[in-house]
């Protein structure tokens, strides 16, 4: 499967975000979308998403492609998490055939002891983005959408998250937005101005 | 028979209320459910359907579709007001990761609208009794009256004592978590 971004703008309130934005984003993809805070990294991400509609362009799936939508595996630039219940939890609701003891098993792979079966409120911050992130890798995807997955995170924390990731969805493809100056290594950068 | 009748239509109509509500109320379009107004419209044709029945219906019949009626409108337009006060980036994930039905209802639905379809669901065992009243002295029955009006205020009683079962439940559980 291909996802062929053709000459997406967007723009709100008359203020362009996109514009003439093409991208491709093929089965063995690693893509760092980059840019500055406010240049349309979650708004693209929304539009591959089909959370948004482009004003003009296309956004088009390519291949031998089974469902009418993306099935992405998705970190959101928020963390997006059910309060009140605990990361095993949030992480095990996505998916019917989930069970709890594999959550666990995903989560304490990136969290410290015990904090799995913590309510998501009470984690840290870096903690819940490492939350999404086990969320986002579970499921069976045919990509992965992260938007500033590493938000929040010291140096330590980036590298288990990216070693998780590399791990978890080696084969699938990657898109995922961080400021310019954050790119990790593995990734293809694609400038967002 | 009126009492068993009066308590399976409040059950039926309130169940199927909160369901239907809540079918209606997930995210369709980009993550975003259906407006407000369209999903009331479940809630407008019992009403409407309220009046024939108190009418034409026969014997308890009258007593137990006025009272599933009633349930089902109430707890529908309860449970959708709640339902409005989801967090819609909530909904959005739950979109984006195609959760399913049951799960959505309990990990973000629920939590919604809990108060809201509790209190209309206390509302409805009043309005149970009074209707199914209404009901029994259409059908000339005045001297089931009494155990009508109980048995809608021991309905009221019985979901606020599940409600604080069920909270008390879950703080345990988070507690010991």
């Amino acid at each position: 499967m291909t996802i062929e971004v053709l000459d997406v703008c967007k723009s709100y309130d008359g203020k362009s975000v996109l514009k003439n934005v093409n991208m491709n984003i093929s089965s063995d993809a690693v893509i760092a979308v980059a840019g500055a805070r406010g240049s349309g990294k979650t708004t693209l991400i929304r539009i591959l998403l089909g959370l948004e509609k482009p004003d003009s362009g296309q956004v088009n799936l390519l291949g031998d492609y089974k469902y009418a939508w993306i099935n992405a595996g998705t970190v959101f630039q928020e963390d997006r998490l059910c309060p009140g219940y605990t990361a095993v939890e949030n992480v095990a609701m996505v998916n019917a055939k989930l069970s709890g003891r594999v959550a666990r098993q995903s989560l304490e792979k990136l969290l410290p002891p015990g904090a799995a079966d913590k309510p998501v409120e009470e984690l840290t911050p870096a903690q819940r983005r490492m939350v999404c992130i086990v969320r986002a890798c579970i499921i069976p995807s045919d990509v992965r959408f992260m938007d500033e997955p590493f938000f929040g995170m010291t140096e330590e924390e980036k590298e288990r998250s990216i070693r998780y990731i590399r791990e978890t969805i080696a084969h699938t493809p990657l898109v995922l937005t961080c400021l310019p100056e954050e790119v990790p290594s593995f990734c293809r950068v694609y400038p967002l101005d | 028979m009126h009492i068993f009748l009066t308590i399976l239509a409040f059950v039926l109509g309130g169940a199927g209320g909160a369901l239907i509500a809540m079918h209606l109320g997930r995210p369709v379009t980009a993550g975003k459910p259906a407006p407000y107004g369209k999903r009331m419209i479940p809630v407008l044709i019992p009403v409407l359907l309220l009046g024939f029945v108190l009418r034409f219906l026969p014997g308890l019949g009258k007593v137990f579709a006025s009272v599933l009626l009633a349930a089902f409108c109430l707890v529908c337009e309860g449970t959708n007001r709640g339902l409005e006060k989801r967090d819609g980036k909530l909904l959005e994930m739950a979109f984006v990761f195609r959760i399913p039905a049951s799960a959505r209802m309990q990990y973000i639905d629920l939590p919604a609208c809990r108060a809201s379809l509790v209190r209309s669901a206390q509302i409805s065992g009043i309005v149970s009794a009074l209707i199914g009243a209404a009901a029994l002295v259409l059908l000339d029955q005045k001297n089931l009256l009494i155990s009508q009006i109980v048995t809608g205020v021991i309905l009221t009683a019985a979901v606020t004592i599940a409600d604080i079962v069920l909270a008390k439940s879950r703080g345990k559980k988070g507690a010991a978590a």
